[in-house]
């Protein structure tokens, strides 16, 4: 195999919220940095293609969504970008800064003092002008945002329209699988062609085998890199700062790798963020599918540390959170341009582990009852939304499922429900290389440099001690900004 | 018997004939459907289609019959299918789930069908349908 030998200021592994942000600091303040992604360039769904096979010829040709099967009760998945833009290439684009509890918790529990509201207000002020991030205009939000919203209105509930990093939006609805209009400014169509731009260099489709360390300092990363032409080549590139910023399922995994899994605190504190979905079909048409999907937000129970959104899902996938089968769910399928769903994300008090077995993540976690009954009770609010906005028929995402036609007969059902019966999954594993002041119980600090080893940094949603709560993409472009700027100040 | 054959009994069985819209998941094309999502990723259903083949033997342990699931009655296939999503065993509600997304996702992204729902697939990335 033939051999590139590289020389630079930093290395940065992985393109999404964490690393593209942190690289286009390092290049503004004059530092030479080579970012490494290991997925492929992201595509996009073309104007008037099929949504569903667009999808496909997006996601078959890219690579670009993967997935980890979490052990535990219930057995979960967790899913992550893996190309250019990371997870932001995949997500809606949905926007929110760190709750202030949040940040206050981090602050008290984990000796992170730093991260006040002014403090974080600011940063997330440049991120939001940067990108831009917006509220949903209201003509792209689609009927399921404005049925959501009467629901949430008519019980006198907080919430909101969501902000998104989308300007520009035309409520099409393709956001997950690439926007056809490049609105939806993912880190790969905003932070990372401006760092770029201002001469940092990129390989796409390189892995990084190892960080090298010596002595306890970063020495450089080894990889490997496939040229546009299919051709192999191995990678060693020398550098005094190296930032992680892979995700908290490969990071762990990457930094085990290289320092040794002595080490106690990486791969644990797996955050899972673990989410349950709620349908309903209405009289009235709603077409979902049209308006962005995630477009309005219930923040009623943001203390109790749950947030309620809208969603949209297309009918393949739609007609599996419809329980049952045969002529009745055939006919309530026939009823589809009334359907609308919705999500619950709960900060979860559970903790698992990332793991590997030659490379490939095996997750462990078991969901606590405590976030359980959080999942429950999200889910009995999104029925009463529902209910209130004038449903017909309610019914949860589970393995026997039921339809409810009254909030107290949804009620009684999620009752008698067990973990083991529910489907729930993620899309935000977080805090397996957490940051705190204590080195026994973190890896890196409150500039995200870690504790033992100088110059590694570790720059995805891997440092967040708690679940956010909302959506973390903005919070991890928040603090890998945070940690580029103070990087680049004590240089 | 192929595995074509299990597969839109099955299809038959989750979405039967009829109703407010006539085509089922018996005479779909669902089979054609699942085959184009595979090869996209570059692969064959060869898993699938040993799956299919030892779903069809299931009906013998939970229905105590001596028949495969595709000789059942529709009435027989639906009872057999409520056995699955109701057992006590998590193994076999995981199966239900399985087969029941591997029908749906194939009928419900088909164009008559999704013609016939009033579901329009078309990226509608245009300022006039703001």
């Amino acid at each position: 195999m033939k051999k590139i030998y590289e020389k630079c200021d930093a290395v940065v592994i992985g393109t999404g919220a964490g690393g593209a942000p942190f690289a286009k600091e390092l290049v503004e303040g004059g530092a030479k940095v080579i970012i490494l992604e290991r997925g492929r360039e992201f595509l996009k769904v073309e104007k008037g293609e099929n949504l569903f096979d667009g999808a496909v010829r997006v996601f078959s040709t890219t690579r670009a969504f993967r997935a980890s099967v979490v052990i535990g009760t219930p057995p979960m998945v967790v899913g992550y970008g893996f190309c250019t833009g990371g997870s932001t290439a995949i997500n809606a684009g949905t926007c929110f800064r760190p709750p202030s509890h949040i940040l206050k918790k981090w602050g008290e529990e984990y000796g992170l003092e730093i991260f006040t509201d002014d403090y974080i207000g600011r940063i997330a002020e440049e991120v939001e002008t940067f990108l831009p991030v917006k509220e949903v205009d209201e003509r792209a939000m689609g009927m399921g945002g404005k049925v959501f919203a009467r629901g949430i209105k008519n019980l006198g509930w907080s919430g909101g329209v969501v902000k998104r990093n989308a300007d520009g939006c035309l409520g099409c609805g393709a956001c997950v699988a690439g926007c056809p209009v490049d609105a939806k400014k993912a880190t790969h169509l905003s932070y990372l062609p401006l760092a770029v731009k201002k001469g940092a260099k990129l390989f796409i489709r390189a892995k990084a085998e190892r960080i090298l360390i010596k002595n306890g300092r970063v020495e450089g990363v080894e990889g490997t890199w496939i040229d546009e032409n299919g051709e192999k080549w191995k990678l060693e590139i020398r550098s005094s700062t190296v930032a992680a910023g892979c995700g908290a399922v490969h990071t762990p995994i990457l930094l085990k790798r290289s320092i040794g899994s002595s080490l106690g605190v990486i791969g644990k504190n797996f955050r899972l963020h673990p989410g349950g979905v709620v349908g309903a079909i209405f009289d009235e048409e709603i077409n979902c599918w049209r308006g962005v999907p995630q477009s309005y937000y219930c923040d009623e129970f943001l203390k109790e540390d749950m947030i309620l959104l809208l969603g949209a899902i297309p009918p393949p996938l739609g007609a599996n959170l419809i329980p049952g089968f045969g002529m009745f769910h055939k006919e309530l399928m026939a009823k589809y341009r009334g359907f609308i769903d919705a999500g619950v994300l709960v900060s979860d008090t559970s903790c698992g582990e990332v793991l590997s077995i030659r490379g490939v993540p095996v997750i462990r976690y078991k969901l606590h009852d405590i976030d359980f009954i959080k999942l429950k009770k999200g889910m009995n609010a999104l029925a009463e939304i529902f209910f209130a906005g004038g449903a017909k028929y309610v019914f949860p995402l589970s393995q026997r499922g039921f339809i409810a036609r009254s909030l107290k007969e949804f009620k009684e059902g999620m009752e008698k429900m067990k973990k083991e019966d529910m489907i729930c999954g993620s899309i935000h594993p977080m805090g397996t290389a957490r940051m705190g002041r204590d080195k026994g119980q973190s890896f890196v600090n409150q500039f995200l440099e870690s504790h033992i080893i100088k110059g590694l940094f570790v720059v995805d949603a891997s440092v967040l001690p708690t679940s956010t709560i909302v959506n973390p993409q903005e919070t991890i472009m928040i603090l890998s900004t945070h940690a580029g700027k103070s990087f680049v100040n004590r240089r | 018997m192929g595995y074509r054959e299990i597969f839109q009994s099955l299809g038959e069985a989750f979405v039967p004939s009829g109703g407010s819209f006539e085509i089922g998941g018996g005479t779909a094309d669902i089979t054609g459907r699942f085959e184009f999502f595979v090869s996209s990723f570059g692969r064959k259903p060869f898993f699938t289609k040993i799956f299919l083949h030892l779903f069809n033997f299931l009906p013998i342990l939970l229905l105590y019959k001596p028949r495969r699931f595709v000789s059942l009655s529709q009435e027989e296939k639906q009872k057999f299918l409520d056995r699955l999503r109701e057992s006590r065993f998590f193994m076999l509600r995981g199966l239900y789930v399985v087969v029941r997304a591997l029908v749906f996702l194939t009928f419900y992204s088909l164009k008559e069908v999704c013609d016939s729902i009033g579901y329009k697939a078309e990226c509608e990335a245009d300022e006039k349908n703001l």
